[in-house]
């Protein structure tokens, strides 16, 4: 019978007891010794009935608590309640979605598109003593934009001249992409000067001051850096 | 506790069984000597069938009980064994 057999005797000895109790409360009235004088013998049978019933109902109460607890216990039955094991398979179908959105390849033409939004406004800033976006008043770029700097100017530029990464081929250092369709390869002589383009209909970047700090031109190489990549990598329609 | 409290119910539904059996004699509502009325075999007879059931419930939870303690000594550590 094994352990099962002593909480199955008390669960089946409990309701032969509700089930006398129902018996006693009904014979009464069923034989009719209730209306043939004998009541004494009826309300014995009501009283007794009413008390066995309440104490079969909790004893059958207690013997299910044990059962179950014994099956918790033997790991039989979940440990956890229906409503907390829920909670926690919602919580895991959350982890599950998030840990698969965060393990997703990220669409490269989406970062490299985000990347440039987050780059134009920064390269679009007025330096500190300088007019806003290093432009003139007719749209061409000061004079000082193209012509080169000044040997030991700290610019926060590359301190190698050679350095051939695009937009650093000029002493200047200065981004070539920045003028008029914002990717115009500039002339290879560093003293050639190009014809200033007409303004833009639509609004383009401008072009990059030649005072900058140290940031701006690690954040011009990185967008140049992506320009390759792109070009490289076919997407350049993505860009 | 839980087990202890409906090994008590069971021996309650045996007391009351016990009880219906004596009922009748004990209220005096069937003479000795007398023939039996209905309501006196009734509670006689549902008096036993309880006490029956009541006691076979009780002992029969109460020796698996005795079981499982059993069964968990068997499993628990070596009585001599040294304590950590």
């Amino acid at each position: 019978m094994g352990f099962s057999g002593r909480y199955l005797s008390g669960l089946c000895v409990a309701t032969l007891g509700l089930c006398a109790a129902g018996w006693l409360a009904l014979a009464p009235v069923a034989f009719g010794y209730w209306k043939a004088g004998s009541h004494d013998a009826a309300l014995t049978d009501w009283v007794t009935g009413a008390g066995l019933a309440v104490v079969s109902l909790v004893t059958l109460v207690f013997w299910v608590v044990a059962w179950r607890r014994k099956l918790r216990a033997d790991g039989i039955v979940a440990r956890v309640s229906r409503r907390q094991a829920r909670r926690e398979a919602r919580a895991q179908r959350r982890r599950e979605r998030d840990g698969g959105a965060a393990a997703r390849t990220p669409d490269p033409a989406q970062v490299l598109s985000e990347l440039r939004a987050l780059l134009i406004p920064l390269l679009a800033q007025p330096p500190n003593s300088q007019p806003p976006n290093g432009q003139a008043a007719d749209g061409r770029a000061p004079e000082s934009a193209n012509e080169p700097e000044e040997p030991g100017e700290p610019d926060g530029g590359w301190p190698d001249p050679d350095h051939d990464e695009p937009g650093y081929r000029t002493a200047s250092a200065e981004p070539d992409y920045c003028e008029g369709d914002g990717y115009q390869p500039a002339s290879a002589e560093p003293g050639e000067h190009q014809p200033a383009p007409a303004p833009p209909a639509v609004p383009v970047v401008p072009a990059v001051p030649a005072a900058r700090s140290g940031g701006r031109a690690a954040m011009e190489s990185m967008l140049a850096g992506t320009e390759l990549l792109m070009v490289g990598c076919g997407e350049e329609e993505a860009w | 506790m839980v087990s202890r409290i409906a090994l008590a119910g069971l021996a309650v539904i045996f007391a009351t069984g016990a009880w219906l059996v004596a009922a009748p004699f004990v209220l005096r509502y069937q003479s000795a000597g007398a023939p039996w009325t209905g309501a006196a075999r009734l509670d006689v007879a549902v008096g036993a069938a309880l006490a029956t059931a009541g006691f076979a419930g009780f002992f029969t939870a109460l020796a698996g009980g005795v079981r499982e303690l059993y069964a968990q000594a068997s499993t628990g550590p070596e009585p001599g064994a040294a304590p950590e």
